[in-house]
């Protein structure tokens, strides 16, 4: 996670990963793809419902933390290999936690997502390697909330000698 | 049209089964998690994960999918404020065929929106092996059926 090896993790710093843009096309082909219901789908019945017009399926809000969270790391590694830095090896995620979506997101909506480490520990279970507990946060252009959850990756510990 | 009222605690629709392709998983990954455990396969045998492997996020958005195919598609489902859990158990790897359950665990209705219910539910599925892949539990609202 962003280049950084367990012991490097400070609980509290905020990771900056920019702006994903919602579009009509792109809020379509992921409902039509994975969450093809009414209120997502069709313009006259997301007017009768709760969101007043047609809305982004949550996990697309996720997913585009994902994409943004890719990005971000894979500059951050750049930037620490250029420099010289030993990487670690990022692992699985066992899932997530806490998942909200307060507000809809909406085409034309930039979302701009950060996330902050909550938490970190030494795995027992898997010498070398620790958990890391996150949360994730996305504020649309009004700079209200979104789309928060919790996650948990694993990610490899510099002492990584054997037990 | 399944309403409120159509749910019932203890209610359970079967989910799949679904076979994951190595292209949907790649597509998926390119535009959402390019990490080269969901782009190559190659590279994929040598990582934690044991093969080419779908993003989590992909295998969340098939549950999602395959319970808008047992019933969400034809309820008058109004959205969700969120899931309290989403659970990745075990790889989902290409050539897996997906199959489970969407347990409906509690209804009520809402206090402040008279014409809204609201629907907690527990969705599992698990490869061909029966070894659980995915879980995820959560809430949506759903529409009352008009007095």
């Amino acid at each position: 996670m962003i280049g950084l090896f367990l012991e490097d993790m400070k609980i509290g710093t905020v990771i900056a990963q920019g702006t994903y843009a919602f579009t009509d096309e792109n809020i379509r082909a992921y409902s039509t793809a994975f969450a093809p219901v009414g209120f997502h789908m069709n313009a006259g019945e997301a007017a009768q419902g709760l969101f007043g017009k047609t809305a982004a399926a949550g996990f697309h809000t996720c997913s585009a933390w994902m994409a943004r969270f890719v990005a971000t790391n894979a500059k951050a590694r750049d930037a620490a290999q250029a420099a010289g830095m030993a990487l670690p090896d990022i692992g699985p995620s066992p899932g997530i936690s806490n998942i909200r979506w307060p507000r809809p997101v909406h085409a034309g909506d930039g979302i701009v997502y950060r996330s902050t480490i909550i938490a970190t520990r030494a795995l027992t279970s898997r010498p070398g390697w620790g958990m890391v507990t996150f949360r994730a946060e996305g504020h649309n252009p009004a700079g209200a909330l979104v789309m928060s959850f919790e996650g948990r990756v694993l990610v490899q510990a510099r002492g990584a000698t054997p037990a | 049209m399944l309403h409120f009222e159509d749910f019932r605690e203890g209610q359970t629709f079967p989910l799949g089964p679904h076979r994951i392709t190595e292209e949907a998983i790649i597509s998926f990954a390119r535009e959402f998690d390019p990490q080269p455990f969901h782009l190559d396969a190659e590279a994929a045998r040598h990582s934690l994960l044991g093969g080419l492997a779908a993003s989590g996020w992909h295998s969340t958005a098939m549950l999602m999918r395959l319970m808008c195919d047992a019933c969400l598609s034809r309820s008058s489902i109004l959205g969700s404020s969120g899931m309290d859990e989403v659970k990745w158990l075990a790889p989902v790897l290409a050539g897996d065929v997906l199959s489970g359950t969407f347990e409906i665990t509690a209804t009520r209705t809402s206090a402040s929106r008279p014409g809204i219910g609201i629907v907690n539910f527990t969705s599992r599925l698990a490869g061909s092996d029966g070894m659980a892949k995915v879980e995820m539990t959560g809430m949506f609202f759903v529409r009352r059926r008009a007095a």
